[in-house]
């Protein structure tokens, strides 16, 4: 037990720089949930000490669990851009600690929970639009041949598109409703308007 | 090691963005260097079939030359983990091994996955370091014997980049090596780039490192670049490979008779700036130190 105790510390400590600062400045019962022998709690006490080496660590498991969000959702990012993005991504760290090590199984769950926080907590629909998308863009290129999937936009996705790749910030005016088909063919993703709102696929 | 490992000469560590490098340009590598777990999609464990290689990854494995030596280099069995063994990706590993006979294979010495609360696991996405003293020994021995024995190809661990250290170790990371290797059967993948950030970065001597490994089990030397920022040198695999990390790999390959590969490294998001020029200058600089002491070999 010492030892997967020992890892779980570690690996907190990187993780986690709140844990690793409650270690350096002696908050009293910080290591109480952990059983480790005095070797093992004298090591930890050291690595927690090594502060910039720590930090590196902490910089790339930060970068690991980013890698695979802005992997799968570019426009997403883009559109969020530093400050609101930093947020979205503590909160989702908050409420998922524990990292998905499968790429896509990350990438899917921060899709969905980026879709129930909108529609739940903080509606934004260009957001919840293009989180949808990406999602199902993601569904359909790691899925079988022939995969399908439909969207819906509330802006003209085209123009949407065009304003994030040259950094304008989107505008949801006039609203309206346009769908996308998402189909697998002999291996790449074609992308169609549809005119009449299918009803949408999981 | 136990198994013989075959002389391959120069190795490309496969990225997806050098897709069209390694098919256009096959002649300045002697054999591909591929990470499976980048290849595949795992599911996760109680997920039947947990592994489905990727569309993309089959249409680039089967444009391939046929004759090309492939060798694997995992990332995802996190073999230190203390909490558990994966045992199903060692039979994926297996199963690849089936289908592509790779000349040799190999995974890295630290642990990943640990333990998060009581009951959830987490990738902390970073190798973390196995403390050098008997208590990995007894941890990690078995498992390599393990993966020897479900994988028909010459096993090699990599040795690890640390950013921080483990304090009150029982021995130093070269003894630990060779205890490792001499206990478990396996070969040594020798990252000399990792070996070089780790002394730039705790103020060691490369060379006394190198000079304190049994490199009789040396089997596969990597190469890759690095950068400095904010005073830690990084494992960047981001351009060429420091001047010291060439000297490095002149003075080990008349020293380490057993390697069969010396193996370039750049990182997929990094190609693209690099550029193929960049990558077969690289490759080209290795070769000529690989044949001025392997006299004609790759």
């Amino acid at each position: 037990m010492a030892q997967v105790d020992f890892q779980r510390a570690v690996a907190q400590l990187v993780m986690d720089p709140e844990f690793k600062r409650s270690i350096v400045t002696g908050e009293p019962g910080v290591l109480g949930g952990y059983e480790l022998t005095p070797v093992e709690q004298e090591r930890v006490l050291g690595i927690a000490a090594q502060g910039r080496g720590l930090e590196v660590g902490t910089l790339f498991h930060r970068s690991f669990r980013l890698t695979k969000i802005g992997y799968t959702f570019p426009r997403v990012v883009e559109l969020l851009g530093g400050e609101a993005l930093s947020q979205i991504l503590d909160r989702y760290w908050a409420e998922h600690p524990d990292v998905h090590e499968y790429f896509f199984q990350e990438a899917r769950r921060f899709g969905e929970w980026l879709l129930d926080h909108c529609a739940t907590e903080a509606p934004d629909a260009i957001l919840e639009d293009l989180a949808a998308y990406e999602l199902a863009l993601l569904e359909v290129t790691i899925g079988e041949s022939e995969a399908e999937r439909t969207v819906r936009f509330r802006v003209e996705p085209q123009e949407l598109m065009e304003r994030l790749t040259n950094r304008d910030q989107p505008r949801l005016t006039p609203p309206g409703e346009y769908w996308l088909r998402l189909r697998k063919t002999g291996g790449e993703v074609e992308t169609a308007f549809v005119a009449t709102p299918p009803s949408l696929r999981k | 090691m136990d198994r013989l490992i075959p002389q391959l000469g120069v190795g490309l560590s496969f990225q997806a963005t050098l897709a069209e490098f390694v098919l256009e340009k096959p002649e300045a590598f002697d054999f591909l260097e591929i990470v499976p777990d980048t290849l595949w999609i795992d599911e996760g464990e109680g997920v039947s079939p947990r592994y489905r290689t990727t569309a993309e990854a089959e249409a680039f494995l089967a444009r391939l030359d046929p004759d090309l030596p492939l060798v694997a280099h995992s990332i995802g069995l996190s073999i230190g983990s203390a909490h558990g063994f994966d045992w199903q990706h060692v039979e994926q590993m297996a199963a690849w091994h089936q289908r592509f006979r790779f000349s040799w294979h190999s995974d890295h010495l630290c642990f990943m996955k640990a333990m998060h609360g009581s009951r959830k696991e987490v990738n902390v996405g970073l190798m973390m370091p196995m403390p050098c003293d008997r208590e990995s020994l007894d941890l990690l021995v078995p498992r390599i014997r393990h993966v020897q024995s479900r994988v028909e190809a010459p096993f090699l661990i990599e040795n690890n980049v640390n950013y921080f250290r483990v304090p009150g170790e029982e021995m130093e990371e070269p003894e630990f090596l060779n205890r490792l290797m001499e206990e478990s059967g396996c070969g040594l993948l020798l990252d000399l780039h990792n070996v070089y950030t780790n002394c730039r970065n705790f103020n060691a001597d490369p060379f006394d490192y190198l000079r304190r490994i049994n490199l009789h089990r040396v089997g596969e030397i990597h190469l890759a670049g690095g950068l400095e920022m904010d005073g830690v040198y990084l494992d960047g695999h981001d351009g060429p490979c420091p001047p010291e990390v060439w000297e490095m790999l002149d003075w080990i390959l008349p020293r380490a008779h057993g390697v069969g590969g010396v193996v370039y490294e750049i990182f997929n998001t990094n190609y693209p700036d690099f550029g193929p020029e960049a990558l077969a200058g690289q490759l080209k600089q290795a070769r000529e130190i690989w044949n001025r002491h392997r006299h004609g070999a790759g």
